[in-house]
């Protein structure tokens, strides 16, 4: 092939990337990327089932004595979860006897399903995280967490696979607050196991050793799931602080994470004779 | 018969990909095997051939990663153009040299990428040189490591095929 035919393939794939490029995030998770990632995720989740398969070999080797402890363990722990349950279902019932009572219309409890993590890379400089969601389908922007707190939201489905933009990432914002004193603030990734809460006031009664957690504002992350601990104060842009996070999980450890599945705005609000938001069509759009 | 070693080269380079990120936390900030598929793919294939598999490679490498889709894609593309007017200019046969060929193209990759981040992501990061140094040494020596490899299973399959058409040619009335 002459070398006029590889400078006109060199420069029609430039401009084709730089077209790709230029259409984030609107078009984030066109179809080039769905295919693609419909194509290698499946080698991923290959990977992971084989080496998971060798770790359960090697732990089959365990010896008596060893697994006779960890069931031992199991067992305490499971008879603790199980009271625990039995006590939350009782605050529950409480909760919901005195919404009743007072008339306070409380938000309802969304539901989930459970994925699989295939691929997360949260120390690079591009933080993603893959997810395998089996039958059920996630959509973009449905919050991901864990029991012990929040992990991202999703930005792109292809299939039975999902990506997930982590919380530390740096163009990841979530709306958080303060949960001792509900001083509301805006989490965001400051790089690999790092947040940041930033827009504090500077007045604002803030420890170190405070849980944050969403506040429910931004219209992706229902409020209260824990996102980080406060670990130091530093001065920030003009009249706020400028609070170091960590997060509330460990994104090394991440096995299977739930998506939540938000819940779905009546369709009168969202017709075009009213509008839920009036002059707000992204936030309506936005919405399940 | 390319196109499938291509595409089976990408199979594995993306199962390696995701067998290093399962067992080394930090496995991507310094190895990066879809760059030492590039480059092994720019010095064996026609450059016309060499800039597509490097944009297609790019592409999957995007689909893992969390920026924008389309930085590792047009990174490699540029990568893989130099490559090939370099080596219209310079012959690097030994193994030495092109292991400093791959080092060389991996710093170049991490110096486009952090401009192209500084330019699209809000808030980028750039490479520490400690990472940019481990990345230029590890496709270096996962180039050579390729390159030797090639270069015995090429040897090995030319002398069976050698042997074989000898045999035949002796076993023939």
């Amino acid at each position: 092939m002459s070398n006029r035919w590889t400078h006109g393939l060199f420069v029609a794939l430039l401009f084709a990337h730089l077209l790709l490029l230029s259409a984030q995030p609107a078009a984030q998770g066109g179809r080039l990327e769905q295919w693609v990632l419909g194509g290698a995720a499946p080698i991923a989740h290959a990977v992971g089932a084989g080496l998971d398969t060798l770790s359960d070999l090697g732990s089959g080797l365990q010896t008596n004595s060893a697994l006779r402890r960890e069931n031992d363990a199991l067992r305490s722990a499971l008879a603790e979860a199980r009271s625990d349950l039995v006590r939350l279902h009782g605050v529950e019932e409480e909760l919901e006897r005195l919404a009743r009572l007072s008339g306070y219309a409380r938000p309802a409890a969304g539901r989930f399903f459970v994925a699989d993590v295939v691929y997360v890379d949260h120390t690079s400089w591009l933080r993603s995280l893959v997810l395998y969601t089996g039958t059920a389908t996630a959509r973009r922007n449905q919050p991901v967490r864990t029991l012990k707190g929040l992990v991202g939201r999703v930005v792109f489905a292809a299939g039975r696979y999902a990506k997930v933009q982590l919380i530390t990432d740096r163009s990841s914002a979530v709306s958080a607050m303060i949960e001792r004193t509900r001083r509301k603030g805006v989490v965001s990734g400051t790089g690999p196991g790092h947040l940041s809460l930033d827009y504090v006031p500077l007045q604002a009664d803030v420890e170190p050793g405070d849980l944050v957690v969403t506040a429910g504002l931004d219209g992706i992350y229902p409020r209260g799931i824990p996102i980080g601990t406060v670990v130091s104060i530093e001065a920030g842009q003009g009249l706020f602080h400028r609070l170091a996070l960590t997060p509330a999980i460990d994104l090394g450890l991440l096995d299977q994470v739930f998506v939540l599945t938000t819940e779905r705005v009546p369709s009168e609000l969202k017709s075009p004779e009213v509008p839920a938001f009036p002059g707000d069509d992204e936030v309506r759009d936005a919405l399940p | 018969m390319r196109y499938l070693r291509f595409l089976l080269g990408l199979a594995v380079a993306t199962a390696l990909h995701a067998v290093g990120m399962r067992l080394l936390p930090g496995y991507s900030l310094y190895v990066d095997v879809f760059l030492v598929l590039v480059v092994y793919h720019g010095l064996t294939a026609t450059p016309a051939w060499g800039i597509l598999g490097a944009s297609i490679a790019g592409l999957v490498a995007d689909a893992l990663t969390g920026g924008p889709y389309g930085l590792y894609g047009f990174a490699n593309t540029v990568v893989a153009y130099t490559e090939a007017r370099l080596q219209q200019r310079l012959m690097l046969q030994q193994v030495f040299r092109l292991g400093l060929l791959f080092a060389l193209v991996a710093a170049f990759q991490q110096a486009i990428l952090a401009v192209l981040q500084r330019l699209v992501v809000h808030g980028a990061e750039a490479p520490g040189p400690g990472e940019m140094l481990a990345k230029m040494v590890s496709t270096g020596f996962l180039g050579m490591a390729v390159v030797m490899i090639a270069t015995r299973v090429r040897t090995a399959t030319r002398r069976w095929r050698l042997a074989r058409s000898r045999r035949l040619t002796i076993e023939a009335p």
